[in-house]
């Protein structure tokens, strides 16, 4: 096997694992894509021309795989357990701990986004990709993934600013000044 | 191609200038229609902050080291283990965004536990209205909980992991320890998750704990789907 590739292909691989992520909304779900993938890549190496952007190649069999999965009927549906409190007790939650909570909503409501958003989404927002390498590795005209992309990016404000009102009125009492704007 | 059929400006022009994906004359175009339009000032301001948001949340995920299966695959490739892409059977539910917000926001257990053997310290009561995220562990069980989940956090290395059995309940489960967190205060904190069965029903949660002044932890969990 071509050292070279398999060594890119390792470096690829925390990137890789968070694009499959985003898109699953799980990180076990995305780390099986993830394998899937690798898989793929390497029985297919004699595919990939040197001099060509590996990233987009990998990302392109990801979201090819991932999207083959959900047209075979097996559409994920995320299981949100709203079942859980909305106190705190004692009130001294630190901020930085406040701060992995908003950014793990802000995961959450990604992982909810129409499938064709979220791909988008994480290639453009998330991994980097121009607009011409992401319409490139999701095989649709530019147009799309603008019209996509505005799409997604409207929706996660939207939410945004709706947990941001009501936020005031889940917080909890005795925890003292809480600072506006880091949402 | 300034405004779309309905007469509204372009969304997606607009995300394109916010993107800097536009020429230097499209741009000057869509920067002018802002200027004299508040409402699409806000929409813009919108696009550019969710891009903020999104990106700092996927670049702060701790997804914990690569699975073995994944790194034998790609150390040589011959002899890895070969597991199928199969989902986990997940429950019909249609997410409303709003209520997820809600939800979200809204969504987290805060404990303090003590060092060694999981004592509890402060443990919130039935009548606080609080329940631990994922109802998962319950009662008793919880002891066997907190024991493992103690030891897996002193333990402490990224990939630790703690199996725990509460035999008369039969609630059983596996804390992991996916690493540390990078905090702007100093406190040592560290991301685990916690996987917790009894009998058919099983649930995950990933959780933060940051270690407080008297040396126990403070938790926070977020369920993640079962």
């Amino acid at each position: 096997m071509n050292e070279a590739f398999q060594r890119d292909l390792v470096a690829l691989v925390p990137r890789l694992r968070r694009f499959a992520y985003g898109l699953t909304g799980s990180v076990d779900d995305g780390d099986d894509l993830v394998q899937h993938a690798c898989e793929r890549a390497l029985s297919r190496s004699h595919q990939w021309q040197p001099g060509t952007k590996l990233d987009s190649w990998m990302y392109r069999i990801v979201q090819n795989l991932w999207f083959d999965h959900c047209r075979a009927g097996r559409h994920r549906e995320m299981a949100v357990d709203d079942n859980v409190l909305a106190a705190v007790p004692g009130g001294d939650l630190s901020a930085e701990v406040e701060n992995r909570l908003a950014l793990a909503a802000v995961r959450r409501i990604v992982a909810n986004l129409p499938e064709d958003q979220r791909s988008v989404l994480m290639l453009v927002t998330v991994e980097g990709a121009s607009y011409k390498e992401a319409a490139k590795i999701l095989d649709v005209p530019i147009g799309t993934v603008m019209s996509r992309l505005a799409r997604a990016r409207l929706a996660v404000g939207r939410v945004l600013n709706e947990e941001k009102d009501s936020s005031r009125v889940t917080s909890v009492a005795g925890s003292g000044p809480r600072g506006e704007g880091s949402w | 191609m300034v405004t779309n059929s309905n007469g509204d400006f372009d969304d997606a022009l607009l995300v394109a200038y916010v993107d800097g994906e536009l020429d230097a004359m499209r741009a000057a175009t869509v920067a002018a229609r802002i200027a004299a339009d508040s409402n699409l000032q806000a929409k813009a301001d919108m696009m550019r902050r969710s891009a903020i948001h999104v990106r700092e949340a996927f670049s702060d995920v701790a997804l914990g080291p690569a699975p073995a299966r994944l790194a034998a695959l790609l150390a040589g490739g011959e002899g890895a283990n070969v597991v199928p892409l199969q989902r986990r059977a997940r429950q019909g539910w249609r997410p409303d965004l709003r209520r997820l917000a809600l939800s979200a926001a809204a969504c987290f257990v805060f404990l303090l536990i003590g060092v060694g053997g999981g004592q509890l310290l402060n443990r919130p009561g039935e009548d606080d209205g609080l329940r631990l995220a994922g109802a998962s562990v319950g009662g008793a069980a919880e002891a066997a909980y907190f024991g493992a989940l103690s030891r897996a956090l002193e333990e402490g290395a990224a990939g630790a992991r703690v199996e725990y059995r509460h035999e008369a309940s039969g609630a059983e489960g596996t804390v992991i320890v996916l690493g540390e967190v990078a905090t702007a205060t100093l406190r040592l904190c560290r991301e685990f998750r916690h996987e917790a069965r009894q009998g058919t029903d099983a649930s995950v949660e990933t959780g933060l704990a940051c270690r407080s002044a008297d040396g126990g932890w403070q938790l926070l969990t977020l369920p993640v789907g079962r």
